[in-house]
């Protein structure tokens, strides 16, 4: 039963959004994700669009993910090879449990 | 909230804001370049004038049968203010006023719909109608036709029939008035004895003048396949043609025109002349302008068509400007313009002091140029024209305009000079915080600032008319300061601040350390403090009583004109030997004089129907740099000195446009106007002297004056109805006869051209010129025969009135002064009560106090309603600010300390109280309260964050000395060339500039050391003082 369950975090701009979510959907493995809009702080100051650098933060799209099983390494060796040098930012942590009800 | 969201959108949309900047300034430019430019506003009110002539007239009949009946008719004209009458000899003229904002257009309508019900009943040659559509401020071009050998008649005939009607049709132009020359006309004299002999009557030649004089057209002919078009040609040419038209046959020979008259080129009766320099005669055209039309645009007009006619003109014959409107409205911007551009300067300084970076200091100093422009878009938008008072205004703004800019320019390089996020944060943020920060206290400043304004739009008549577009245009500016300011400024700091010295610039680290130490002091022993300034408060109020009341300094137009007046029963011969006497006495004693235009008696029009004893003498003067006297004052005491040499010359000095305001608006010249109401002539002719000499009695008094309405002679024909009766002869008949052998009967007209000629009959010269060969006239009887005057009608000399002038229907006489050296509230008060101890009013009669202090007592009045209701705004929008009262109270307290600079200022300058005084320190209560607001905004932010009290008010101090500072010096610094300025215009500005650098003194230094020792006593309530 102890299957084992990760979760991705992605820090994405706003401009990827679209096309990392298709690639999470596309891959076998992500069983649930969601996406927020939200700002990101301590990102570089060049990486900050006019609007960002007005506001002092940045605009990002944090996408959680449900990963089972070792997908996760599999997803970011693919987002490297897609969106290298994009400023995206992640994190995986390992799970005790996950599920549907 | 809001506010960030613009600032956010600002910085962030950076390019689009270059791009919205770029328009405004071209649109900006446009709108500069086409606003209408003139010298004032147009102070006049609705106005319909209706001017009607009957030649030969005297001023009771035409009260009588012309003033009064239209008077009748005209009031109850609906929104009509006024209806005011003159009726003198041969000329009726009425004005009807009509409310403030009621369009021209409709006035005359109602006017022009009363008075057509009524022209049927008028008597018989009557003429005249409604005035042109022009304004007192129409005369805008007035010139000579000289040279060219031509005799007075000749040119008259050119201005007449060449030159008028060429200007009339340049766009805004409401008509050409003619003055002066003989007015040619072919005059047909009867001889009494042939005309008696042949049996002719009067009405028989004037009969047969007018059916002989007449082409016509009498149809078609056919002539095989042409066609041929009939013209029947009788139509008086020349002498020739009215000498040979018959009159009557006797006994089968036909009696000519020539048989029984005399036959000649004369001139119709003479309204009144125009001499020059001394030497003689001349003819004067005077361009009025269509109301609400752009003088300097009418005037380039005129030149222009003028330099198109010069080529069409006969050999040597030269037109001569001696005043041009476009003069004065060039000086008048000048004088802004120069103020204006020291100003800048200036203020460009300053900043760079203050801020001791001169990328920080132009970018707060773009704002003017931007704020400027928006201005005048703004101002064109309104439809406002460019004038010394909407002008003055924007100059009167520069200090202010800045102060929004220079808040957030300096609160950004203290931002970023002090940066402790050391590179974490973008530079973009830095900015947004900064402005964000002072965003709300410069918002809430400058809306207070615009609200001090607001009274000023509602005050009424001619002070109305002058400062609503100061205010208005102030209010443009700054609210143009306070949107550039939050957006624009922040984008053109975030491109021209790069690096910011840590270090504060050299002059603020040592007032620094001075302010460190008074502040200390201050708060270490407030009593120190708080008495001296309270003391000063109660001096103030002393020196306030001290200081002189007066509704508006004088402006200098820079023409003189001096108002002559002689003799009611002067001849106009003499007249003119006398004012050419007087004029060569001038040019030879007084050198600043160029050039002398006098026009004496009324216009061809009837705008201005001066009696043949009135001038009004206009001197053209030297350029300032020739002159020997000191200034205008001296200038006016020379002449006065040349004047007095005239014995029974009564004289007055005023200037073209003030001499036309004055009469528009109480019907009088003169700083003070007391007219006396009542029915009969003879007891208003006694008061008014009786006025006069206890006038003259009151210091301060100058140029008392009384039109002298008494001393016309008049030779009065008493009819005898029975022997009158006798002869077949009315009353009517009499009279007609009477007015066609002295003043002269149109009997039609004689076309020379395009050139229409009055033809007249009219008796014999040498009759006019002696009252002894008048009693000998003879009349016709309807039978041809003719009797001695003195058969039917005795004669005898009388005295009588010059004129009749009547208000809302009621005669009354006034009498004018001038007030010199002397305030003219209390010269009022004074005279008031001198004359109700001195002269007693008999039933029926009353007294009415006008002239220029009635508009201040109404300002007053306004005002005080105005002001406190604008202070009572601030209070709630400090309240909104604040969510306090005691800290909104401790706001408004810097007022009244604002207020003693000013008064002393004034105390000081000798200056007095006027209306432009009074818009200063409705500005002072502006200011005071902003420094307050940024004062006490930023001690709350250190409250919140937890400080004590007294840590709060000496680090709040400390760090909004700059700002405060600033504001404050910059402000004081816009308006000190306007002190020193000179020309048109700088007399209304210098007290408003005085009051407010007065007031900017005490009032930043009691913000300064006063406001931290009220913040740290009165901000809190004893619950509420969580830090203590």
């Amino acid at each position: 039963m102890s299957e084992e369950f990760c979760l991705l975090t992605l820090l994405l701009p706003e401009s990827l959004g679209e096309e990392v979510l298709d690639i999470l959907l596309l891959t076998e493995g992500v069983q649930q994700f969601t996406s927020t809009a939200l700002f990101a702080h301590g990102v570089g100051l060049d990486r900050l669009d006019a609007q960002e650098q007005v506001l002092g933060r940045a605009r990002r799209v944090q996408v959680q993910a449900l990963l089972s099983g070792a997908v996760g390494q599999e997803i970011l060796a693919r987002l490297r090879a897609r969106f290298a040098g994009a400023g995206l930012h992640y994190w995986i942590q390992a799970l005790p449990a996950a599920g549907a009800i | 909230m809001m506010l960030s969201r613009l600032i956010q959108f600002a910085l962030a949309q950076r390019l689009l804001i270059l791009l919205a900047l770029l328009v405004l300034v071209t649109a900006g430019w446009q709108a500069f370049q086409n606003l209408p430019i003139d010298a004032y506003p147009d102070v006049s009110t609705t106005q319909v004038k209706l001017i009607l002539k009957v030649p030969g007239l005297t001023p009771e009949e035409v009260e009588n049968r012309i003033t009064q009946p239209i008077e009748t008719e005209m009031l109850g004209l609906p929104r009509q203010s006024m209806l005011r009458s003159v009726s003198k000899y041969g000329l009726a003229d009425i004005t009807v006023d009509f409310a403030e904002g009621t369009d021209i257009y409709w006035a005359r309508q109602q006017v022009a719909e009363r008075l057509s019900g009524i022209l049927g009943s008028l008597p018989a040659g009557t003429t005249g109608g409604l005035a042109p559509i022009t304004t007192p401020l129409g005369e805008m071009f007035m010139f000579t036709v000289e040279g060219g050998g031509l005799s007075l008649m000749e040119r008259r005939s050119l201005l007449d029939w060449v030159i008028r009607p060429a200007l009339r049709s340049v766009p805004g132009v409401a008509d050409v008035n003619v003055l002066g020359g003989e007015l040619k006309s072919f005059e047909v004299v009867p001889d009494l004895t042939r005309m008696a002999a042949t049996g002719i009557s009067m009405d028989a030649l004037t009969t047969a003048l007018d059916i002989n004089n007449r082409n016509d057209g009498a149809g078609r002919l056919e002539e095989g396949g042409e066609v041929l078009l009939v013209r029947a040609e009788g139509r008086i040419r020349d002498l020739a043609d009215l000498a040979a038209i018959v009159v009557a046959n006797r006994e089968g020979v036909p009696v000519r025109v020539g048989d029984i008259a005399g036959l000649r080129i004369g001139s119709i009766t003479r309204l009144g002349a125009v001499t020059e320099n001394g030497r003689g005669e001349t003819v004067e055209g005077l361009v009025l302008g269509l109301r609400g039309a752009n003088a300097r645009q009418v005037v380039q007009g005129v030149e222009a068509r003028l330099a198109e006619l010069r080529s069409t003109l006969p050999k040597g014959v030269q037109i001569r400007a001696f005043y041009n409107r476009a003069d004065l409205v060039n000086k008048a911007v000048h004088t802004v313009s120069k103020a204006l551009t020291e100003a800048v300067a200036l203020v460009l300084l300053l900043l760079l002091v203050f801020l001791g970076n001169l990328r920080a200091a132009l970018s707060a100093a773009l704002i003017l140029p931007l704020a400027a422009l928006m201005t005048f878009l703004l101002m064109q938008y309104f439809g406002l024209s460019a004038n010394l008072m909407s002008l003055g205004g924007l100059a009167i703004a520069i200090g202010m305009l800045v102060d929004a800019a220079v808040v957030v320019v300096e609160n950004i390089v203290q931002h970023l000079a002090h940066d402790p996020y050391a590179g974490r944060l973008p530079r973009l943020h830095l900015i947004y915080r900064a402005v964000r920060e002072v965003a709300t206290p410069i918002s809430v400043g400058v809306l207070i600032i615009i609200t001090v304004f607001l009274p000023l739009l509602t005050l009424q008549g001619l002070e109305g008319k002058l400062f609503i577009p100061v205010a208005l245009t102030i209010i443009f500016a700054l609210a143009a300061s306070l949107l550039l300011s939050l957006t624009a400024i922040p984008v053109l700091s975030a491109y021209l601040l790069k690096k910011v010295k840590q270090e504060d610039p050299w002059l603020l680290r040592h007032v620094d350390v001075l302010y460190q130490r008074l502040l200390n002091g201050a708060l270490g022993r407030p009593a120190w403090v708080v008495f001296p300034a309270m003391l000063l408060l109660l001096a103030a109020v002393f020196a306030y009583t001290q200081v002189g009341k007066t509704f508006m300094p004088q402006m200098d137009e820079g023409t003189v004109v001096i108002g002559l007046e002689t003799l009611p029963s002067i001849s106009l011969a003499a007249n003119e030997t006398l004012n050419l006497r007087i004029q060569r006495a001038i040019l030879a004693q007084v050198p600043e004089v160029e050039r002398i235009v006098a026009r004496t008696g009324a216009d061809e029009i009837g705008l201005d129907p001066m009696g043949l004893n009135e001038t009004d003498t206009f001197l053209v003067l030297q350029p300032r740099e020739r002159w020997r006297v000191r200034d205008k004052a001296a200038l006016i005491d020379a002449l006065r000195k040349v004047l007095e040499e005239f014995p029974g010359v009564q004289f007055s000095f005023t200037q073209p446009i003030e001499m036309r305001v004055a009469e528009m608006l109480s019907g009088v010249r003169g700083d003070v106007a007391v007219k006396i109401f009542g029915p009969d002539l003879a007891t208003l002719e006694r008061l008014s002297g009786q006025v006069e000499t206890v006038l003259q009695g009151i210091p301060g008094a100058k140029d008392v004056y009384t039109a002298r309405n008494e001393g016309v002679q008049y030779e009065e024909v008493v009819i005898d109805r029975l022997a009158a009766g006798r002869f077949g002869l009315s009353v009517d008949a009499i009279e007609d006869a009477l007015r066609a052998y002295v003043q002269g009967r149109v009997a039609g007209v004689v076309m020379e051209g395009v050139r229409r000629t009055p033809l007249q009959v009219r008796g014999p010269e040498d009759l006019r010129a002696s009252p002894a060969d008048f009693s000998r006239l003879r009349l016709v009887l309807p039978d041809g025969q003719a009797i001695a005057l003195a058969a039917v009608a005795h004669l005898r000399r009388a005295d009588g009135p010059v004129k009749v002038e009547r208000e809302m229907g009621s005669r009354y006489r006034v009498v004018m002064t001038q007030v010199k050296g002397r305030d003219l509230v209390g010269f009022v008060d004074e005279a008031k009560q001198r004359i109700a101890q001195q002269v007693p009013l008999p039933t029926g009669y009353r007294l009415n106090f006008g002239g220029q202090f009635e508009n201040q007592q109404r300002a007053a009045k306004r005002l005080a309603v105005v002001v406190p209701v604008a202070l009572g705004i601030i209070f709630f929008l400090l309240y909104l600010t604040f969510r306090s009262l005691r800290q909104a109270l401790l706001i408004m307290s810097n007022i009244p300390f604002a207020l003693v600079g000013g008064i002393f200022a004034l105390w000081l300058t000798g200056e007095y109280l006027s209306v432009p005084a009074s818009v200063g320190f409705i500005a002072l209560l502006g200011i005071a309260v902003l420094n307050g607001v940024v004062m006490v905004s930023y001690f709350n932010q250190l409250h919140a964050q937890g400080l004590v009290l007294a840590e709060v008010v000496r680090q709040g101090a400390r760090r909004r000395l700059r700002p405060v500072l600033m504001t404050a010096s910059i402000t004081a610094f816009g308006l000190i060339p306007l002190l020193f300025a000179s020309g048109p215009g700088a007399e209304i500005q210098r007290p408003l500039a005085i009051v407010v650098i007065g007031g900017l003194l005490t009032a930043t230094s009691l913000t300064l050391l006063i406001l931290p020792i009220l913040y740290r006593r009165f901000a809190f309530g004893k619950g509420e003082k969580r830090h203590v």
